[in-house]
């Protein structure tokens, strides 16, 4: 109900605020509506509304400028124009790729009109879309900014009517309207699960193409005004909002969640299958889909599909009746899917448990008690996210079954983080949240899914919010560390999958800034920086820059050693400092320091033994031994200790399949037995023993096939294969085979040129590996002999 | 001769108090604002000129005289506004209720860029927005109605023109969120 005196506090506030300069206008508000949550949603829905008109008055000034086409855009010739309107223009393009002309559509969006917020919303956005693959999404490739400092994006060329005026052409049966709806809603579930909303789902957005499939347009991206279409029905749809289809909830500032693309797809729905009037069913699929309160409308797009699909089918439909069962038995039949063995007994006591405090807080939603709720909500998103999560991640071939904790503790999350009036913790937990996301999917160096590209996504994600947090509280200290942790996370992830040191780096380095002060009085905050030093190092041991790797690991030592007692001996600190040795012994190893090298890999060997011994379950610190006694292994190996080098490596093989043994989904296990596998086959080489290092080899080869399979086209998989190929070939020259090192070698030479194309060839890599298989294959390979001595 | 003089004669009495001389403008002004309305809802929409622009031109045709001081045109132009809203939310009303589907007719202003609002959310707001600050209603009848500039408002409501532009950033802001979310949603 409307509020008088509300409102009229509202507009006076408002007025004040537009008085003060932009950047003191969030404090202003904040100071001036603290313990006032129905003004400050008020104040947020204004500054809201304001920033739409504010958009629209320039998109209309715009439109009135005709501009000549450009000739090129990016790498792409500019064909011709195929629309234009108020934002700006879409080209087609074409790229010659070898003998074919690759075509493509070009959306540029007019420079100016996009603030600075949105365009760095673009980017990101952008980022993430392009990783996103589906037969029914037109697929993002490139983006960037024109010359004229108009940003871009390039995407797949879709030859197709816009739906509804294709089902007015082609008056299609009811079997064909259910099957393009199936195709939809399989689009949409698909980008809803990678977190992507589409914003702006409209009869417009979906193209059926002469094959009569279906393809989403314009995912997530501010919309730019298509030529040839109708003006808007009102002018007061924002940015990349269709009145009739955007969900209420878009109307204000609250958070785009997914629950607006099933509001949508319940609108297209209605306009694709208009319900009979007798049609019960339908038009409570229907009304379920667009539900006023998001929280009350379909879980997911596929849930909607399947009761599309079920009332096709003359079954019954979930969304007659609904209710508290149909809550529980969803929370349970989802727990079912994707999850394995041990874990699901937990994930079921979970899922209960999840599902009673749901049911819960629909009832204290009706007695309005908004602050119960908060704090359920919470509790439930804490419980999946983070204990849950821990508990989990001790069951063997638990990876997926933590990914399903994960997303469904983020969907809670994520909700309370985009509230304004959301506590700071709660801020940052999210930001946690995703981070940890990534972890599982493919970010961290522990148990993952290998998924590198989603995981970068979820971790700028992490990045958004955890860096809002810190704009606006620099100097609280929780938000730092929160900060600091996030960057540690995306410096390995940047230098270990996506082969991009100077971030890596640059990461590394703002994280050790950000813990400088005050570090070695508190333990959070003391690993963190210690963590960081070790992040720096590892990034100049990627360049082979090994003096400076070798003094930022000494200093992470001698940080270390100077910390308390109580905090040398904490099990995470002497797990950071273990894995801080290891890479000390690397860089004293390339140095050749032999004497320091070996009893640095002991001491870090050490420590993960007793901490293995401690924590028998804890995957993590199993990987590090493994990790540990395989270095030792490198080193004892170049030193001619072949015996010692032997003992080493098998027991890190043994430690590393017993990891790849819990969790077959595990592609750090994976990852860890190749490359312990790598080590392994040359040291049987060393032992005269070929055809089982050739063997091994060849089991390494299967490996890193599977791993780039999954990674998604990260850089990093593609280089840690070729790397490994390039010693298999080695290992067979040694064992005389000349004809299978030509052969392997070759294929080598091909992942580089694969990398080279893609831009992903590192310097590094073209200046050794490259050039040094190139002389090889040009000396000994025509015909395959010894040229190179008896072994290299 | 007589007309002119007539009309400046009124527009001075009506701003020295009169309401007398009101009446008498309005009356004027009515058949001007009618065709000027009609033309707009017959969406003449080839037409370059908004409808702001054609009350300015009826305005200066029935003043037919540069003699005028600017405020005095102002606040004619303000007048003219506020009739201009009665005729096209009369029309309007005729208009839904004479169709069985509610038919939305819509109001093109070029203030906002040549945004279509629909005329009778546009009156629900306004009318809400009275109540709650009538500076701000009239500052929108006088822009959207009107077309009138952020000067021309200054000089009819004798506050500055940041001032005004800033009332309007507010009033605009508050009636898109308004109409975005209607608080009578049927």
């Amino acid at each position: 109900m409307p509020d008088d005196r509300l409102e009229r506090e509202t507009l006076f506030l408002f007025e004040a605020m537009l008085e003060l300069p932009e950047a003191d206008r969030d404090a202003f508000l904040a100071e001036r509506t603290e313990g006032r949550p129905d003004l400050a949603a008020r104040l947020a829905a204004m500054r809201e509304a304001d920033r739409r008109a504010g958009l629209q008055t320039g998109a209309a000034v715009d439109a009135l400028e005709e501009e000549a086409p450009p000739e090129r855009i990016g790498a792409y010739r500019i064909v011709e124009r195929i629309g234009r309107g108020g934002m700006g223009a879409v080209y087609r393009g074409e790229r010659m790729t070898g003998d074919f002309a690759h075509v493509a559509a070009i959306k540029v969006i007019k420079a100016g009109l996009l603030s600075e917020g949105l365009v760095e919303r673009f980017e990101r956005e952008r980022q993430t879309l392009a990783a996103l693959r589906h037969p029914h999404i037109a697929q993002l490739y490139d983006g960037g900014e024109t010359e004229s400092g108009s940003p871009y994006i390039v995407m797949e060329f879709v030859d197709g009517e816009p739906l509804l005026a294709w089902i007015e052409a082609h008056a299609p049966d009811r079997e064909t309207r259910c099957r393009l709806f199936a195709e939809i809603c399989g689009a949409v579930a698909f980008a809803n699960r990678n977190l992507i909303v589409h914003r702006d789902l409209t009869p417009a957005n979906v193209l059926v193409t002469a094959e009569g499939s279906v393809k989403l347009i314009d995912f997530g991206i501010a919309k730019p005004v298509d030529a040839g279409a109708a003006p808007a029905r009102t002018s007061l749809g924002s940015l990349s909002l269709t009145p009739g289809y955007a969900a209420p909830e878009r109307m204000t500032s609250a958070q785009v969640t997914t629950a607006a693309d099933i509001y949508s797809l319940g609108k297209l729905l209605a306009k694709m299958l208009p319900p009979a009037a007798g049609d019960r069913e339908l038009r409570a699929i229907v009304a379920r889909a667009t539900m006023l309160d998001p929280a009350d409308r379909y879980p997911t797009a596929d849930a909607l599909g399947a009761d599309v699909a079920a009332w096709r089918a003359g079954m019954p439909v979930s969304a007659v009746g609904g209710g508290r069962g149909y809550v529980l038995r969803k929370f349970i039949g989802r727990h079912r899917l994707g999850v394995a063995g041990a874990a699901i007994a937990l994930l079921l006591l979970v899922g209960a448990l999840g599902a009673a405090l749901f049911a819960n807080m629909r009832a204290e939603r009706a007695l309005a008690e908004s602050e119960r709720r908060f704090g359920e909500t919470r509790a439930i998103a804490k419980t999946l996210l983070f204990d849950a999560f821990d508990q989990v991640s001790r069951v063997p071939g638990s990876t997926q079954a933590r990914e399903y904790l994960a997303r469904a503790g983020l969907t809670y999350l994520e909700a309370l983080a985009a509230d304004e009036n959301a506590p700071l913790d709660v801020r940052i937990e999210a930001g946690l949240g995703y981070m940890r996301l990534a972890q599982v999917v493919g970010g961290g160096q522990a148990s993952q899914l290998g998924r590198y590209a989603d995981a970068d996504a979820l971790l700028a994600r992490s990045e958004e919010i955890l860096g809002g947090l810190l704009d606006r509280h620099p100097d609280d200290a929780n938000v730092r560390r929160a900060m600091a942790a996030l960057l540690v996370e995306q410096s390995g992830s940047n230098l270990y999958n996506n082969n991009d040191v100077e971030r890596a780096r640059a990461q590394a380095i703002r994280a050790k800034e950000l813990m400088a002060a005050g570090a070695a009085g508190d333990l959070e905050a003391a690993r963190l920086y210690a963590d960081a030093l070790r992040a720096e190092g590892d990034t100049h041991n990627w360049d082979d820059a090994f003096p400076q790797a070798r003094e930022l690991h000494n200093a992470a030592e001698s940080f270390i050693a100077g910390l308390p007692a109580p905090f040398q001996a904490d099990p995470q600190m002497r797990s950071i400092r273990a894995g801080n040795l290891r890479l000390l012994g690397e860089a004293h190893h390339k140095l050749q320091e032999v004497e320091p090298a070996r009893r640095t890999l002991d001491q870090a060997v050490e420590i993960n033994r007793a901490l293995v011994a401690e924590q028998p379950d804890d995957p993590l610190i199993r990987r590090r031994l493994a990790t540990s006694l395989r270095y030792r292994a490198i080193v004892h190996r170049s030193n001619d200790r072949n015996e010692l080098a032997r003992q080493s490596i098998e027991e890190s093989r043994a430690e590393a399949e017993r990891l790849r043994a819990r969790d077959p989904n595990d592609a750090g296990a994976l990852q860890l037995v190749a490359l312990v596998a790598e080590v392994q086959a040359q040291i049987l080489a060393d032992l005269r023993r070929f055809p089982e290092s050739y063997a091994v080899g060849e089991q390494v080869r299967a490996m890193h096939v599977s791993l780039v399979e999954k990674a998604g086209g990260a850089a990093g998989a593609a280089r840690s294969m070729a790397a490994a190929r390039r010693t298999d070939g080695g290992n067979h020259y040694n064992g005389g085979d000349y004809a299978g090192a030509c052969r392997i070698w070759r294929e080598t030479l091909d992942l580089y040129a694969g990398l080279d194309r893609r831009g992903q060839l590192t310097d590094t890599d073209r200046g050794n590996a490259v050039r040094e298989l190139t002389d090889y294959v040009q000396r000994t390979c025509n015909p395959p002999r010894a040229a190179l001595g008896p072994s290299i | 001769m007589r007309e002119e003089a007539n009309t400046n004669v009124l527009l001075a009495q009506w701003q020295g108090g009169e309401g007398g001389a009101r009446n008498a403008l309005i009356a004027r002004l009515h058949p001007e604002l009618l065709k000027i309305a009609g033309a707009r809802l017959r969406q003449e929409r080839d037409s370059s000129l908004s409808t702001g622009d054609l009350i300015n031109d009826a305005v200066l045709r029935i003043m037919r005289t540069d003699s005028v001081t600017p405020g005095g045109r102002a606040n004619f132009v303000a007048l003219a506004s506020h009739i201009m809203r009665n005729i096209l939310v009369d029309h309007a009303r005729a208009k839904a209720s004479s169709k069985r589907r509610h038919r939305k007719v819509e109001l093109h202003t070029q203030i906002d860029g040549g945004q279509r609002v629909d005329l009778m959310e546009l009156e629900a707001a306004l009318i809400r927005l009275r109540a709650l600050n009538p500076e701000l209603s009239d500052l929108v009848e006088m822009r959207y109605f009107g077309g009138m500039t952020t000067a021309d408002v200054a000089a009819v409501t004798g506050v500055s023109e940041p001032t005004v532009k800033r009332r309007w950033q507010v009033a605009r802001a508050w009636l898109m969120d308004a109409l975005a979310n209607p608080v009578d949603d049927a």
